[in-house]
């Protein structure tokens, strides 16, 4: 009977070992990738009918700066959600459209140090008695989201330093992505987490520490977080990093631990109903946390994942990590949607979406693509936003169009159709007023208007404009040079800027390098508005040559002007916003020939004459479309042969619908 | 009558009777031109000129939409408002044409446009006072489904994990909304053939339409749901027909328009076919 069985159980083992290998999650790497300046291991245990944590955390700090370091400096932010007075809900009566007026004295949330000590190597040292919160933003006294802790002694140039923490914290029902709805939660900046210890921007070491403000995210030091997870153990979990061990309490709970290294945050998800899917890319492992009424679309998100893990590989770098979890919030939980936390993201979908509304593809390459911006190159979210959001969305940009097609990446539906660069750049271009002020600019001063069109949007199409400018090809090794140098570290815009110079200075005409320089610049750091319109074609014909003609009064030709003469065309371009880009105009001729002229648009308005047989029949200024800012696109050309095809057809469309509509409404009588 | 048959002579009986219908059509075409050639003058005007607009004979063009809408939507902006007026007007208008599509049922064999503007003259005031009357009807119908539903839908988001049952409500409430819609439009037909039929008073009509639907209801219903089933595939045929003309050039684009244009008479045909129908079923001659 043995050797029939054999072939199976070989199967079966090689099964095993596949499936062993298949949704292995190696979290330590052979060598650092980053300073790891501030490294976590947190003990929490989740009392469920509570909605509380209580929480044991070791932080061992390395000062990295050349400067004596006299107090620490930790986020609290759940604190934010203690009450109403808080700095991120002063003067709010709701929250990305949630309000929190009916909230009970349940669903409010807080964090609370109960000790804090260092150890030294005379011994435990209690720094508790002077902690004390502090508002270095706004003054604000009823905020509690930065708690300051002066040291005992301080910590000098490249000192290590441990400190031990203990720590309450009360979940908010929901609230700015962080807390519980029903059963679901979503513990994000939910542990006393270091702020960052830099040179701030008038050359002073200090901590970069805001407290919570509404429009902001976050900023923190990489570090290796070991998180020791103790929850009821109905719950499927997603954290950061990789789950090193699971164990059963005995009790009804499990304690899970997790391993993350080279990562600015730690963040993690649970909920009972979650449906598991598991697949690869390469070396990496792809977890989707899905409610079972999305299970379907875990393919959708998982092509549009590998996509991006390829594209990504190709145009940048390698995603370095060993995993990443997808949560897909349930309905009630949806305003935990949406967000990006290292190896961990948030997304949102609907049941029975259709395949042709590439939303939820969209939306979770956009996460995942903070893995790299903010993730690896973590500038700073609140200060400068648009380093990370707008790299963002121009890779979204790239990656959707990439893998769906440019002109229908986003939708695709009944005849409608966009590709999610369109959509990017009517958002910045249809707003009422493109010049409300500049993208550079921390995230707290920006409107719920005009946040997403400047910082997300202007920004993206900022840089595809340059990407146009300069080809795919010299985008990439800019892009890729700044990841090199930036990955793992805190860049400002500057830094950017720098090496977008450095880029451009390998081009082969230097002044073309200065013009897309200075596009960018003015894109990121002026409140202009970009816009050349065609705005005339006008024709002349010039008599032939009359009159005597020659250098010998004996020998003069006489002509009489019958001969037939040649047209002069006056193409008349103006430039309509005050943002001065130089431009190259396409003529196209009568008899189909075509030449390109260049105008600096200095002037505001230009006449270009063209004399010779045949007439100008159109002009069109940035025929390639290179650059996106132009807020209208329609008036960079004009014809003088228009096609009323196009026109006829939607006057058609237009008398169908209507006779259709009166049709249909007129059964109400 | 076997349903089969009346069917089979209702839509013979419409297209003999193609008089009201065109009159119907063309007064539907003159409305739709009036705001239909201003779209023309106005796309012309604006961005008539551009080389982006060829980009609109392959579909639709998101970038050069918004940026038309961005810059020009002023403009269109007065065209929503004559909209806006053309609709209401339409309505009342729809009486005295429904009056006189009614009448024309009721006179199966007159194949002249007279019974339509006798009828449509003759009845109208009648009418007006029937469709006010089943409008108010139709509206406290819309409420009584909706209010609950959107009150549900609300809490709902904070409370249930899933939107699948949202979807399935929302779905539900749409056909019994439907249905009830349908049912008012049924009993309003009923209650203008036996106005037109025993020249009653209109709540007499009303209470009359009632006995009659509540005698035919299968019948009616079946037939109801039969002409609608034909406008729905009739719609739909279009919606498959018109991406496979290619509209780029003066002769394709006149074939769109002529399809276009033969679907909505085709589509006043099945209506009067539907009149022809009930009056067969309800008052048999």
């Amino acid at each position: 009977m043995d050797r029939y069985y054999r072939p199976f159980l070989t199967v079966f083992l090689l099964l095993f070992v596949f499936h062993i290998a298949f949704a292995q999650c190696d979290p330590y790497s052979q060598q650092a990738l980053s300073r790891r300046t501030a490294n976590y291991e947190i003990y929490a245990t989740l009392n469920d009918p509570q909605r509380t944590i209580e929480a044991s955390q070791s932080v061992r700090f390395v000062n990295q700066s050349p400067e004596p370091i006299r107090q620490l400096r930790f986020y609290l932010y759940l604190n934010a959600f203690k009450n109403t007075e808080s700095t991120f809900l002063k003067g709010a009566s709701n929250i990305f459209g949630q309000s929190f007026s009916d909230r009970s004295k349940e669903e409010w949330g807080w964090i609370q140090v109960e000790k804090i000590t260092r150890k030294s190597s005379t011994g435990i040292v209690d720094l508790s008695a002077n902690m004390r919160y502090i508002q270095p933003d706004d003054g604000n006294t009823a905020d509690q989201t930065v708690l300051e802790i002066p040291l005992e002694k301080p910590l000098q140039p490249g000192e290590t330093a441990e400190f031990q923490l203990k720590w309450r914290a009360k979940m908010p029902k929901t609230i700015a992505r962080a807390g519980y709805s029903q059963d679901f939660y979503l513990f994000c900046h939910w542990f006393p987490q270091l702020g960052v210890f830099e040179q701030n921007k008038a050359g002073i070491w200090d901590w970069n520490c805001h407290q919570f403000m509404r429009s902001t995210e976050f900023y923190a030091d990489f570090g290796v977080y070991d998180v020791h997870l103790s929850t009821d153990s109905k719950f499927v979990v997603g954290a950061t990093g990789c789950l090193v061990s699971e164990k059963d309490n005995k009790n009804g709970s499990i304690t899970r631990h997790y391993h993350a290294e080279d990562v600015i945050d730690f963040a993690w998800s649970a909920y009972p109903r979650f449906t598991v899917q598991e697949d690869r890319w390469q070396d990496v492992q792809i977890r989707l946390l899905i409610p079972p009424e999305h299970a379907n679309l875990g393919p959708r998100y998982l092509h549009a994942l590998k996509f991006a893990l390829e594209y990504m590989s190709q145009h940048v770098a390698k995603y370095p990590y060993p995993s990443i979890t997808v949560v897909d919030p349930p309905l009630h939980g949806l305003r935990s949607g949406l967000m990006e936390y290292p190896m961990l993201v948030t997304v949102g979908a609907f049941y029975g979406i259709p395949r042709g509304i590439r939303t939820p593809e969209s939306l979770v390459v956009h996460e995942f693509m903070h893995q790299y911006f903010m993730g690896m190159v973590a500038s700073n979210e609140k200060e400068e936003p648009w380093l990370d959001e707008g790299f963002v969305t121009y890779f979204e940009d790239r990656i959707i169009d990439a893998a769906y097609g440019e002109k229908n990446s986003l939708i695709d539906l009944c005849g409608y159709q966009f590709g999610n660069r369109e959509l990017s750049r009517t958002e910045y271009t249809a707003m009422s007023n493109p010049r409300e002020g500049t993208v550079a600019r921390p995230a707290w001063l920006f409107t719920e208007s005009n946040r997403k069109s400047l910082i997300y949007s202007k920004t993206a199409t900022s840089l595809r404009s340059v990407q146009a400018l300069i080809g795919d090809e010299k985008m990439d090794k800019i892009l890729q040079s700044y990841f090199e140098k930036w990955k793992f570290g805190h860049p400002r815009g500057n830094d950017f800027m720098a090496c977008l110079k450095e880029g451009l200075s390998t081009l082969p005409d230097s002044a073309y390098a200065n013009q897309v320089y200075d596009l960018f610049e003015k894109a990121i750091y002026q409140a202009l508005v970009l816009d050349y319109a065609v705005t005339g074609i006008h024709h002349e014909v010039l008599p032939a040559p009359q009159g005597l003609f020659g250098d010998n009064p004996q020998r003069f030709s006489y002509r009489d002007g019958s001969a037939p003469g040649s047209i002069l065309s006056k193409v008349e371009v103006q430039r309509k916003g005050e943002w001065i880009f130089p431009v190259e105009i396409l003529i196209t001729f009568e008899d189909g020939s075509t030449k390109t002229v260049n105008w600096t648009g200095e002037t505001g308005m230009q006449v270009f004459e063209f004399a010779g047989p045949s007439k100008v029949i159109s002009a069109h200024i940035d025929p390639g479309q290179k650059v996106g800012l132009d807020v209208d696109l329609n008036n960079n050309s004009l014809t003088l042969q228009p096609q009323r095809a196009p026109l006829w057809k939607y006057t058609a469309k237009a008398i169908f619908w209507i006779q259709s509509l009166i049709q249909s409404i007129s059964f109400l009588v | 009558m076997k349903l089969q048959e009346n069917i089979k002579i209702s839509i013979k009986t419409a297209f003999q009777q193609w008089r009201p219908a065109a009159i119907v059509y063309l007064i539907q075409l003159g409305l739709a031109l009036t705001i239909g050639m201003q779209v023309y003058e106005v796309l012309k005007a604006s961005i008539g000129n551009s080389l982006e607009i060829n980009k609109l004979l392959h579909g639709y063009d998101h970038t050069v939409i918004t940026d038309f809408l961005k810059v020009h939507g002023a403009s269109i902006t007065p065209l929503l408002g004559q909209l806006r007026w053309i609709l209401p007007i339409w309505l009342v208008f729809s009486v005295f044409l429904h009056a006189g599509l009614l009448n024309s049922a009721v006179h199966p064999t007159e194949k002249s446009a007279r019974p339509f503007w006798q009828g449509a003259t003759a009845y109208f005031f009648p009418f007006l006072g029937m469709a006010i009357l089943y409008l108010l009807l139709a509206l406290l119908w819309s409420a009584l489904v909706w209010l609950p539903v959107f009150t549900y839908l609300g809490a709902s988001f904070e409370s249930l994990s899933s939107e699948k049952p949202l979807i399935w409500v929302f779905l539900l409430a749409m056909l019994i909304w439907a249905l009830g819609l349908a049912f008012i439009f049924i009993w309003s037909l009923l209650s203008r053939l036996q106005r037109i039929h025993q020249s009653s008073t209109i709540f007499i009509s009303v209470k009359k339409g009632w006995q009659l639907f509540y005698r035919h209801k299968w019948p009616s219903w079946c037939l109801f749901a039969f002409f609608l089933l034909l406008q729905g595939m009739l719609m739909l045929t279009y919606h498959l027909l018109e991406p496979l003309i290619p509209a780029n050039a003066a002769g394709p684009i006149i074939l769109l328009f002529l399809i276009q244009q033969a679907f909505v008479f085709m589509r006043i045909i099945l209506r009067i076919s539907l009149y022809h129908s009930l009056n067969s079923l309800c008052h048999k001659n």
